[in-house]
């Protein structure tokens, strides 16, 4: 039994065992099954905790609630958006707790939501603090494995800076466009891919235009002044190509005709490319300034022209008185009236001097206007400085002598003649000459020199140096000054008006010179001044380049005007030959034909030259017209006055296309000098 | 041989006087105007030989009275010398284009004066050169 029992033990063990092991088998696998779930579990924690975490770090407000309102999740972007906690805020009605009000009906919402599963607005919210917010809000419908809605998940974003911002932008946009329109700018933009323009109400305002928008570029610059549109256009160009911008003033037509003057800003707008996509700008009518600078203007010259004609008045009217002392002295002086003794005779120089000193202060006086009103003239030619200066020296001997002062020259013979005005270069020299004698003592010397520049081999350098009185360093920069008195005190000497080395300076510079001075006070002052040595190419230069070629052929006509002999006194001749000039003039054709100016004397006669651009006929033609209006006047016959006309071609034209207008201007100089200068001009010129 | 006659327009009568002392001393003789009208009346009663004539004249002044001498035929010929202290510049171009033979700014030197004078008589008859004919 023992044995049966032990069996019986035996197989009860072995069963145990296996079934033992199995449980064994069992727990293992269940525990590690165990261990598995609970690390998935684990995992899925982290993921879930991770999920939470981002949606805290999102700074839109991210609320779940259920479909009864109540606070499911509350974001950490929520409570720092609406003030309230996630443990205030949870199992709370989401609407109570925020105030919310929406831009559309509740119910409206709601079923759109229903529908969609999805709704996008705008609510206003307020926060813990009482502070409104406006948030763009977005909801999405969560709904149950049945299908049956379950939750509502929120995302707010405030837009309250924004609409405030928006806001902000919409009144400054009015504010700009109200004050736009009350200071009459438009404002306009031009598209360049389209090339449409689009215009605010003013500008359609300020062009008298119905308003089209987009409009064509060509419509406006229709109305623009034709002589201003390639001005505006190259204006526009500009700032597109710089990229910058710019400024332009122009002429509009309006609708009905009216001229308006427009000044206009413009700049470019550049896309992400930094390609220039549009020009944007203002115009403003400015028209009305335009007319009352006009008026400003014209204020200005009716002032010039008031002084000018009191002035001319003012030396008329004491012209007159001294007209008739001036007579009655000369006639006292010339022993008419019964025989002077020496001293009376000395008495009336001095009042003669006095005349005299008085009648070319109302002469500066006068110069003076005209130098300022542009209506001094300088007749340019080719004036011999030995002979001016003789001339003068001979003039002004004897007022020197008077003061015992040794009027002396010194220049070269063969000094080139310079281009000035014979008239006005006297004139520097007397007004710089009689100061000379009026500010050097008795005993003193006075020298006239002339010289080619050393610096400057195209101007003649004229100095007009004294032993006088000099003057300072600081005097000195101011004596050319208009008005501009050396104060002296120890001077006897009269002032004068202070005008007459202003007009010297003024002459000198038309005439393209220079004029300054050196001084030392006690020692004595040097005047200097230039003036151009005479060129036939300074001369013709600046007429050819100023113009296309007038012809392809240049010819020389040579006019020998024989003056009769009771025309021999300078003065005669000089008129006399103004007149020459004067008529030559009227035979020119004005764009084609050149006068040169007074060159060269011959024995017989005077000479003038004329260039013209025409082929032989042509010439010949002039050549005939000048002879002809010459034996027309009555004059010619009965004073015995002679002409001679002749002419040549000058042979280097036509020149090739592309030759330099320096290349040429030699060219056609050289020929005339050579034609000019020749000896026997019977022999150049055919008759 | 008579002495050449000058009539002086002038309306200043110190410088009337003035003339015909230095006129008178240099063998002219002489007769006068004040105004514009006794200007057109004194040249035809005297015809003179040359007219000295002031710019500055009541009852119309000189080119008024350059342009009444040049419509009347028996005056149209006769030397007028302007002699005024108005500026040169301007009125002498004036002057000259209305027919004048010279221009004269007062006050003149009697020397430059009288040798206008002898100029002008030397040249009888002989009118300036006269634009209108360039023109034609």
């Amino acid at each position: 039994m023992r044995v049966r029992n032990l069996l019986r033990l035996k197989a009860y063990g072995d069963y145990y065992d296996k079934y033992s092991q199995t449980l064994e088998r069992e727990v293992i696998a269940r525990t590690a099954d165990l261990v598995e779930r609970s690390n998935v579990l684990e995992q899925q924690a982290v993921v879930l905790a991770s999920q939470a975490a981002l949606l805290d770090l999102a700074q839109d407000a991210i609320v779940v609630r259920d479909m009864q309102g109540l606070v499911l999740f509350w974001s950490r972007g929520a409570e720092v958006m609406y003030g309230w906690t996630s443990r205030e805020a949870l199992g709370r009605s989401a609407y109570d707790l925020l105030h919310a009000t929406f831009s559309e009906p509740i119910e409206l919402i709601e079923s759109t939501l229903l529908r969609k599963g999805q709704w996008e607005g705008e609510a206003v919210h307020r926060t813990s603090g009482g502070t409104e917010l406006i948030v763009a809000s977005r909801w999405t419908l969560q709904r149950g494995v049945d299908g049956a809605p379950l939750r509502i998940l929120t995302i707010d974003n405030d837009i309250t800076g924004r609409k405030q911002a928006d806001s902000d932008r919409r009144i400054l946009t009015q504010r700009l466009s109200l004050a736009t329109a009350v200071a009459k700018v438009g404002v306009w933009e031009w598209d360049l891919p389209t090339n449409m323009l689009t215009w605010d109400a003013t500008m359609f305002d300020i062009y008298g235009m119905s308003p089209v928008v987009p409009m064509a570029y060509s419509e406006w610059s229709a109305v623009v002044h034709q002589e201003d549109l390639p001005a505006v256009e190259a204006s526009l160009q500009r700032v597109i190509a710089e990229k910058g911008d710019g400024t332009s003033e122009f002429r509009i037509f309006t609708k009905n005709g009216a001229v308006r003057n427009i000044s206009a800003v413009e700049r470019v707008v550049l896309d992400e490319s930094m390609n220039v996509s549009r020009v944007i700008g203002v115009h403003v009518d400015v028209t009305e300034r335009k007319d009352s600078e006009l008026a400003l203007e014209q204020n200005g010259r009716d002032q010039m022209r008031f002084k000018d004609e009191f002035l001319s008045h003012v030396s008329h009217e004491l012209r007159s008185p001294l007209t008739a002392i001036k007579q009655f002295t000369s006639i006292l002086l010339s022993d008419v009236a019964g025989r002077l003794n020496d001293e009376q005779r000395q008495y009336q120089q001095i009042v003669l001097k006095n005349i005299h000193q008085l009648q070319s202060m109302i002469d500066d006086l006068l110069e003076v206007t005209h130098l300022e009103t542009g209506k001094l003239t300088i007749e340019s030619e080719s004036v011999s400085v030995p002979d001016a200066v003789t001339d003068i020296i001979n003039t002004l001997r004897g007022s020197a002598r008077a003061k015992g002062v040794t009027l002396t020259s010194d220049f070269p013979p063969d000094l080139p003649p310079v281009q000035a005005d014979q008239t006005r270069l006297r004139q520097i020299l007397i007004i710089l000459l009689d100061n000379a004698i009026k500010f050097t003592p008795d005993g003193g010397s006075i020298k006239i020199r002339a010289r080619v520049h050393p610096q400057d081999p195209d101007a003649v350098l004229f100095e007009v140096s004294d032993t006088g009185c000099g003057i300072s360093a600081d005097i000195a920069e101011r004596l050319f000054e208009r008005l501009y008195q050396v104060p002296r005190d120890t001077q006897a000497s009269r002032k004068g008006l202070g005008l007459g080395l202003y007009i010297c300076k003024e002459l000198i510079i038309r005439q393209s010179g220079q004029i300054w001075v050196k001084s030392e006070p006690e020692k004595g002052s040097t005047f200097f001044f230039t003036l151009p040595i005479f060129s036939l190419s300074n001369l013709m230069a600046p007429l050819l380049k100023n113009d296309q070629w007038p012809s392809e052929s240049a010819a020389l006509v040579m006019i020998t005007v024989g003056l009769p002999k009771a025309l021999s006194s300078r003065e005669s001749r000089q008129e006399w030959s103004r007149e020459v000039r004067n008529l030559l003039q009227r035979c020119l054709l004005p764009d084609m034909d050149v006068l040169l100016p007074t060159m060269s004397q011959a024995a017989e006669g005077e000479r003038f030259f004329v260039v013209a651009f025409a082929d032989e006929k042509g010439a010949s033609i002039l050549a005939n017209r000048i002879r002809r209006q010459f034996e027309r006047l009555p004059s010619s016959k009965q004073t015995g006055l002679t002409i001679k006309v002749s002419h040549r071609m000058l042979h280097s034209f036509p020149q090739p296309l592309g030759t330099p207008i320096d290349a040429m201007v030699s060219s056609l100089v050289s020929h005339l000098e050579v034609a000019i200068n020749s000896p026997n001009h019977a022999g150049v010129f055919h008759e | 041989m008579s002495n050449k006659k000058i009539l002086i327009v002038e309306d200043d009568a110190d410088v009337r006087l003035g003339y015909q002392v230095l006129l008178k001393a240099n063998n002219y003789d002489t007769c006068f105007a004040g105004d514009s009208t006794a200007a057109v009346r004194e040249a035809r009663k005297h015809q003179p030989d040359v007219i000295l004539l002031d710019l500055g004249l009541p009852a119309g002044d000189g080119f008024i009275v350059l342009e009444r001498f040049h419509n009347i035929i028996e005056l149209a010929l006769i030397p007028v010398i302007v002699v005024s202290a108005r500026a040169t510049h301007g009125n002498k171009e004036r002057a000259l284009a209305a027919g004048a033979r010279a221009y004269i700014q007062k006050p003149w030197d009697d020397s430059w004066l009288l040798a206008s004078i002898s100029q002008i008589l030397d040249q009888p008859n002989t009118p300036r050169l006269d634009p209108t004919l360039i023109a034609s």
